[in-house]
């Protein structure tokens, strides 16, 4: 057998398995809008971590972090990896937990419906539907053309980059739109497994292969030590250092497809240790992502800007059979289709429960279910036209939208933590966070001590938040009770 | 110790971990531990064991009570 059609072969063996579990899923959803949308409110720990942690990876993690480290060293794990172990855990807690026990009480199957319910205003519920979907798009669209451009590296050309993307949307929509939550949750099992397994499986053979972990770094220190070190320059000075930290920590639960895997949780206690397990699976996953791109810059010394980011299908191609090859290929695809069905499955309920119920409130359940599917259609259609035009400021967008996210994490949370919190409040919120990013985005803000425009962002929509309150009424308080109970 | 005490105490180790995580001071030429773990990089896997025995006090009953609707 030649080494592309064993490539082949695993990939086929990878999607065909995901299809099937899919298929399983789809014959134990109920055609109800909460058993679709959020798998009937049931998730234990093990599925409902596999869950929210196969949906933050994305295909950045095995592709972009070795090509940052390769060029930047072992500093790249403490910048993006150490603080997510204790800010993502935190926002589960301070916004995920409230935010969960506040859509079971109220029946609310989207963020937007949630926190519309809460202020028992339509305006609010309308300003989040926009900012989640206006962001969100973008990030699908990339993600995509990064596991299509991916798969025509690794095939050596063999699937076209048009190809591949279409395969990788239309397994995504044939389990998202028929299996709804549950199969993107027993999916995103398999699809976790894959690429946990594979990336522990590559790290200990790549050792191997060069030597022994003692032997890679001391490749690394004979021929590239300045990577071995921390550095203050650039993105690790203390004030890019620390926004960048703040960003990261709070994006992750201001993604509409990450809080509504957090309302599909059983209890608090399955929320609670999907908590303890983050930052030790964190640790699995991202020490060897660094290594790689650490080990790669001693072993393929040379590649330039972003073509670092083939460090690691570099690393495995020199170092690991063919097999192994497709498995890298799958844990690809695994990370983004991990990602891509939360996504599509967010936004077609937030278009069905959000807009679509507003514009025909007597719509039946059964038509709701239908409805999300159809949309899941026309959404994945639109992102597969994105994909081929490309259009070039679709990077920008969501290098924005990364931020944007930010902006709203004062409203999410005090939206669930402190009553006295208005419409007002949440709408001037949203309405400065943005401003005030697209202003220091534009360099019309400055930066003081280097820190980055995500920093203006979430302080405008504090302040926004607290001006917006002070100067209204504050909201009635069997409203506020309905949503978050008694006082 | 009141729930607020843990409470408190809680935020205050949260903050505290925070500030060790912008780590200037680890800047320049370090020591392999083991032989083979750069020097940042294993203070950065020391700083994650204490955020996760933080997580671990952060989800106990003293400072996250179980919801009484649950199932």
């Amino acid at each position: 057998m030649s080494s592309l059609a064993a490539i082949g072969l695993v990939v086929a063996v990878y999607l065909a398995v995901t299809l099937v579990i899919g298929a399983v899923a789809y014959r134990r959803t109920a055609g109800t809008p909460e058993d679709y949308f959020l798998g009937g409110r049931a998730a234990r720990t093990f599925v409902l971590f596999m869950a929210l942690f196969g949906t933050n990876v994305t295909p950045f993690v095995l592709l972009g972090i070795p090509g940052l480290a390769y060029h930047q060293g072992v500093a790249v794990f403490g910048l993006n990896a150490a603080i997510v172990g204790l800010g993502i855990p935190l926002t589960f807690f301070l916004i995920g937990e409230p935010a969960r026990r506040a859509a079971r009480r109220l029946g609310a199957i989207t963020p937007a419906e949630l926190y519309a319910e809460r202020f028992g205003s339509p305006a609010v519920g309308l300003a989040l539907f926009a900012a989640f979907f206006l962001y969100t798009l973008p990030y699908m669209v990339t993600a995509v053309i990064g596991a299509g451009l991916t798969a025509e590296v690794l095939t050596e050309g063999n699937l076209s980059f048009g190809a591949a993307s279409a395969l990788i949307l239309g397994i995504t929509i044939a389990y998202t739109a028929l299996g709804g939550m549950r199969a993107t949750m027993w999916t995103n099992v398999f699809q976790g497994a894959t690429f946990l397994g594979f990336i522990v499986a590559a790290f200990f053979l790549i050792a191997d292969r060069l030597g022994g972990l003692g032997a890679a770094t001391a490749a690394v220190q004979d021929r590239a030590p300045h990577l071995l070190e921390k550095t203050t320059a650039g993105a690790f000075a203390p004030g890019p250092w620390a926004s960048w930290a703040l960003a990261i920590s709070l994006t992750v639960i201001a993604f509409p497809h990450m809080l509504v895997r957090v309302f599909a949780a059983r209890d608090a206690a399955a929320l609670k240790n999907v908590c303890r397990l983050y930052p030790v699976v964190l640790v699995v996953l991202w020490l060897p992502a660094v290594l790689f791109g650490v080990w790669g810059a001693a072993e393929i010394a040379g590649l330039q800007g972003k073509a670092s980011d083939a460090i690691f299908p570099l690393l495995v191609a020199r170092h690991l059979g063919p097999v192994l090859q497709g498995m890298a290929l799958a844990g690809v695809l695994a990370a983004v289709m991990s990602t891509l069905d939360a996504q599509l499955l967010t936004l077609s309920s937030m278009l069905t429960r959000d807009v679509l119920r507003r514009l025909l409130p007597g719509l039946a359940p059964a038509r709701e279910v239908v409805a999300a599917r159809l949309f899941t259609l026309a959404l994945s259609a639109a992102v597969f036209v994105l994909v081929l035009a490309r259009p070039a400021s679709l990077f920008d967008i969501a290098a924005f939208s990364f931020s944007g996210y930010v902006t709203l994490t004062p409203t999410l949370l005090l939206g669930v933590r402190w009553r006295r919190f208005t419409a007002t409040g949440a709408i001037a919120s949203i309405a400065a966070g943005n401003l005030a990013l697209g202003l220091a985005f534009a360099g019309i803000l400055p930066a003081p001590f280097g820190v980055l425009p995500v920093a203006w962002g979430l302080v405008a929509a504090i302040a926004g938040a607290l001006v917006g309150t002070a100067l209204s009424r504050p909201p009635p308080s069997h409203v506020v009770a309905r949503a978050l109970g008694p006082a | 110790m009141s729930p607020a005490a843990h409470q408190r105490l809680f935020a205050g180790l949260a903050v505290a971990l925070i500030v060790l995580h912008v780590d200037t001071w680890n800047a320049g030429p370090g020591p392999l531990v083991l032989g083979w773990l750069p020097w940042d990089l294993a203070y950065h896997l020391a700083w994650m064991a204490a955020a996760t025995f933080l997580v671990f006090y952060m989800t106990s009953g003293a400072i996250w009570p179980e919801d009484p609707d649950d199932p």
